[in-house]
């Protein structure tokens, strides 16, 4: 059983080990594991982790040392951190230098965290298994011929080997919490605007968020506390008036959406451990409540249709110009073409295509302005079931990690195993996977716990009983 | 709903992507399985201005957060060619 944050934090108070003894054996985890699971695209260089280990110590001379003081964290290689290299998983941007600090990385650093490392993940975000990383799958610490899950995979990886205690992913329709099912750690998407954006690598810019990967409950809860927060850096950061939500509501009501869970293409084995899950809750004193949300077999379509045409819009910046790779043509147009189809990998391009398609002039009104409609509609038929609800449970992915290569000829099968995340994107709200038991393979499965803007603290309450059961 | 190879040929053209001659058919099938799905959208009835999102600005001051140049070396040193203090490119009227 890995250490939590506090027992690490005692240890670290008290002397029983070194910032530099703890960093190094994280490290030498990374090195034995990693060379079969691939999580990882890099280590950042010797003198910045150096430097911030000399930082860590002198906060625990000053006493002012945080729970993340010395903690080892690895982030998603689309969190930008000056001076060091940053892929995004893209061939595009492979010897790209960040320039600047993401706010996340800015308040890491704040709170003493030693930044270690780069995780792989599906090129610029675009995926469910880490396959479309332009640099290798990423394989499943708990059964190596199947993947990570994505598109944060390695960030999940790290944390079920044991290489880091926490990490960072982002998650735009279920890159935190679906890998985390898959690994078997916590994985956390906040409320959209609770995490500032800034330095991270746009993908869909009114569906990604930042959010904490853990091994418990309480480690995500504490990496959350630091990296939230208004950002004047980014312009859809929750304002402190948007931040201040009623808290009364504790009735311990969990709504579920069945007929949207009971489907065609769930496992028989996920559905079972759902239901054995949910008895549980009940039993510890939960009430559920069925309940059904007109538009919600609807936000599969409307996030594919709103995802691709925020990458095609987003992934415009990469021109071979001002940075990344850049392949000369015959002529200045030519060379956009030569530098874009040789940096891009085929789903990266596929969703970029879709999104211009569904932008374009003739196509607009019945893809992207009907998209919209769906999603206003969406936000208004959650907001009425949380008036009578605290969180609403699903499984968090409908299948457990699936076998490298299976899925990845089939991009529309590949979609649809993002049915119970995607919805929580489209509407804003947070939502965290839970794992929730095994597989007679050995498979981890987890439970996503879903809760109304701003009400993250709703999700640990819970989270943090489960895990009890 | 028909999605034609000149359709591709046109998002090829307004994306800056090129599809290779042996991917297109590939592509193809693809974008037409996932625009069939996502077609689906056409059957919500609904109106755009009704259920628009409440739109507002976000502005802040005009200030100047760094010394001038103080980032030129960094973001030169990432650019794919430079001269002096400039990214080159190439020239676009011949």
């Amino acid at each position: 059983m890995a250490k939590t944050l506090k027992q690490l934090n005692e240890d670290l108070k008290r002397g029983a080990i070194t910032v530099e003894a703890l960093v190094d054996s994280y490290k030498k985890t990374i090195s034995e594991k990693d060379k079969e699971i691939h999580a990882l695209l890099g280590m950042y260089s010797d003198g910045f982790v150096l430097s911030q280990i000399i930082k860590a110590k002198e906060m625990f001379a000053n006493g002012t040392a945080t729970l993340l003081t010395g903690i080892p964290v690895v982030l998603k290689d689309n969190i930008l951190v000056k001076g060091e290299i940053a892929t995004g998983g893209s061939k595009i941007l492979e010897n790209y230098v960040a320039t600047y600090d993401a706010t996340v990385v800015k308040k890491l650093k704040e709170a003493g965290a030693i930044l270690i490392g780069r995780a792989n993940m599906d090129e610029f975000a675009m995926g469910g298994s880490t396959e479309n990383s332009a640099y290798g799958v990423t394989k499943n610490p708990h059964d190596l011929s199947r993947v990570s899950g994505g598109s944060s995979g390695g960030s999940a990886a790290v944390v079920a080997y044991e290489g880091v205690t926490v990490s960072l992913g982002s998650d735009t329709g279920g890159s935190i919490r679906q890998p985390a099912s898959f690994c078997g750690v916590v994985g956390l998407k906040t409320t959209y605007g609770n995490v500032s954006r800034y330095g991270v690598m746009a993908m869909g810019s009114s569906l990604d968020q930042i959010g904490p990967f853990g091994n418990c409950v309480s480690d995500v809860e504490e990496v959350y506390k630091i990296i939230s927060g208004y950002d004047v850096m980014d312009s859809t950061s929750l304002s402190e008036e948007k931040r201040k939500v009623k808290t009364e509501n504790t009735k311990k009501i969990i709504g579920i959406p069945n007929d949207f869970i009971n489907r065609e293409g769930v496992d028989v084995e996920v559905l079972a451990n759902f239901n054995e899950s949910i008895k549980k809750l009940e039993a510890s004193g939960y009430t559920t409540k069925n309940i059904s949300i007109e538009h919600l077999e609807k936000a599969l379509s409307v996030y594919y249709i709103l995802m691709p045409a925020e990458v095609s819009s987003n992934l415009a910046r990469y021109d071979g110009i001002r940075y990344g790779l850049s392949n000369p043509g015959e002529t200045s147009i030519r060379s956009y073409f030569e530098s874009r189809t040789a940096g891009f990998g085929a789903e990266v391009r596929r969703r970029i295509l879709l999104g211009t398609y569904v932008l374009s002039s003739g196509y607009y009104d019945s893809y992207y302005n009907k998209a919209n409609i769906v999603r206003e509609m969406l936000k208004k038929e959650f907001a009425k079931v949380f008036l009578d609800v605290d969180v609403i449970a699903t499984p968090t992915s409908p299948i457990p990690a699936f076998k490298i290569g299976e899925k990845s000829n089939d991009p529309l099968a590949m979609y649809l195993a993002d049915i119970f995340t995607v919805p929580v994107n489209i509407v804003g709200v947070p939502a965290i996977s839970i794992p929730s038991g095994i597989t007679k393979n050995n498979l981890p499965l987890g439970i996503q716990f879903i809760a109304s803007h701003m009400r993250e603290d709703l999700l640990f309450t819970i989270g943090a009983d489960f895990e009890k059961l | 709903m028909v999605f034609t190879e000149q359709d591709l040929d046109n998002l090829s053209e307004l994306a800056r992507i090129d599809i290779a001659p042996e991917e297109k058919e590939k592509m193809l099938t693809d974008m037409q399985a996932i625009l069939g799905y996502v077609s689906e959208i056409n059957s919500v009835e609904g109106n755009i201005e009704k259920e628009k999102e409440e739109i507002f600005n976000v502005v802040r001051e005009d200030v100047i957060t760094n010394d001038s140049g103080s980032n030129t070396k960094a973001l030169l040193d990432d650019a794919p060619a430079t001269e002096d203090e400039y990214v080159k490119v190439e020239q676009v009227f011949k």
